[in-house]
């Protein structure tokens, strides 16, 4: 070895000549393994620095499937939110109390008002809006709490904004699809009295077909037809059991139309006529006063109007 | 044998970045030397084993912080030698010549094929290795970087962690000493 050295001097040479015959030891195969084994060991501790390229985007999965997690929790969370806030708008609105007050009148408004936004056909998405506005225009009769009331009203918009088109709606009510058009030059409340007299068009016939107010169905005002085969014309028994499809629609309007603790001005519409007929003009007079006290925006019906004077 | 060049680094670098290939030759490179360097330090095999793997367990240990501008044969001696500075402080007795005599006669040496000359090589190797033995450790130390490792002033001085003049020095006294030990 010394030989392929260079920087030794003579004497240096010499000794380093000497130096390179002495024993040359070496470590035991042992200590080899032991110091080799050591390594090898450590080559994980040493891979994974340098496969941190790896490492981080697994980190950064890491992070993303936590992020993950959590946008799922808050999604389900909101889910559940919102099915917890869907029956409680079912039980306001099938509460026994308003089926006791509205059943007659809850299934006419219920094939009269959703009707009206549901028989138009396709093409007259106007009309579906004059209608809306004309619901949106009657003013609460009660108060309501505002919270629900504002939920419940952006329920019926959204359901009535998307309505899905009935065949059996276009044929029960042909009339309001002829009126509609009459709705649009204006959208004052002088043209939602049109509405109003097409949505009465529509209505007589159903109090006209009913001999008697049937006893309160029963949820059905909304998803079921009435028992009795003869007491609305089958065209609005249709129209009163509304496809799955059809039932958001109508649960929409129905919460505009029942309120709590209130007749609803279409029902008093119903009674005052009744009334009429039966004789009991005194009592139209002051359920007429009443109605107009209680509505003042609501649009009255023409043949009811002589009882204003 | 194979002289520790700046490949060695590269092999450390290799390594500690992953190729568990490469530490393998740069043991075969580096571990006849060093443990020669340990064994006729400290002159006891049993503690030279010891030393031996203690110093690849710190330059395992310490690959991270290798700085690949120190040649690596530099810096694993100096590993070692900090240990050996350990082991002497931890005054072990030193072993006489006796003990270290045993441990070089179970490996044989490079014999001339010629009688007297073997008688010769012998005697002068036997005297070498007893002016060796002599040396005070520091002077001891630096002969054998110096025959052994083949290091120059500077980086005896950098493995010992002195300056080159302390490390000139020794290393002067060190050949001084053994010329006039090996001078019948």
């Amino acid at each position: 070895m010394s030989d392929q050295q260079p920087p030794f001097d003579d004497e240096e040479r010499e000794l380093a000549r000497l130096y390179g015959k002495l024993p040359r030891a070496t470590p035991s195969p042992a200590l080899d393994e032991a110091v080799l084994r050591q390594a090898r060991e450590a080559v994980p501790a040493t891979q994974a620095p340098a496969s941190s390229p790896k490492g981080r985007p697994r980190r950064g999965l890491r992070w993303a499937g936590a992020l993950a997690v959590a946008a799922s929790l808050v999604l389900a969370a909101n889910l559940a939110w919102q099915q917890r806030q869907l029956p409680a708008s079912k039980a306001q609105l099938e509460s026994p109390k308003d089926k006791a007050e509205t059943a007659p009148a809850a299934s006419k408004a219920a094939s009269s008002e959703p009707v009206e936004k549901k028989t138009a056909p396709p093409g007259q998405a106007g009309d579906l809006s004059k209608a809306e506005r004309y619901v949106a225009a009657l003013p609460p009769p009660a108060a309501p709490p505002a919270a629900a009331q504002g939920r419940n009203a952006s329920t019926a918009l959204r359901a009535v904004k998307t309505p899905p088109p009935s065949p059996e709606a276009d044929q029960a009510l042909p009339e309001l699809a002829g009126a509609a058009p009459a709705q649009q030059p204006s959208q004052s409340l002088a043209a939602s009295a049109t509405a109003a007299d097409a949505m009465e068009k529509v209505a007589a016939p159903a109090h006209a077909a009913a001999p008697a107010p049937p006893p309160p169905p029963p949820p059905a005002e909304i998803g079921s037809p009435p028992s009795s085969p003869g007491a609305a014309p089958p065209e609005l028994v249709e129209s009163a059991a509304p496809s799955i499809d059809q039932r958001p629609a109508l649960e929409g309007i129905a919460v505009v139309a029942a309120k709590p603790g209130d007749a609803g001005p279409e029902r008093r519409v119903a009674a005052i006529r009744q009334m009429l007929r039966d004789g009991h003009e005194a009592s139209a007079r002051k359920a007429y006063a009443d109605l107009r006290r209680d509505f003042p925006g609501f649009v009255v019906p023409r043949d009811l109007a002589p009882l204003a004077k | 044998m194979d002289r520790p060049t700046d490949d060695d680094a590269a092999l450390m670098l290799a390594w500690v970045a992953g190729d568990a290939a490469s530490f393998p030759l740069l043991y075969s490179r580096q571990k006849d030397r060093l443990y020669r360097f340990i064994l006729r330090s400290v002159r006891q095999r049993e503690m030279a084993e010891e030393i031996f793997q203690e110093t690849w367990s710190r330059a395992i240990a310490a690959r991270e912080r290798y700085q690949p501008g120190a040649r690596f044969s530099t810096w694993l001696l100096q590993i070692a030698h900090n240990l050996i500075v350990d082991a002497f402080r931890r005054q072990r007795p030193e072993s006489t010549g006796e003990t270290y005599e045993a441990a070089v006669a179970s490996h044989p040496g490079d014999e001339s094929n010629q009688p007297e000359h073997a008688l010769s090589d012998f005697q002068q190797r036997r005297r070498l290795q007893q002016a060796i033995d002599d040396l005070p450790g520091d002077q001891r130390v630096a002969f054998l970087l110096r025959m052994e490792n083949e290091l120059t002033i500077d980086q005896i001085g950098e493995v010992t962690g002195v300056g080159r003049e302390t490390a000139k020095s020794r290393l002067r006294y060190a050949m001084n000493r053994i010329r006039e030990l090996m001078t019948p």
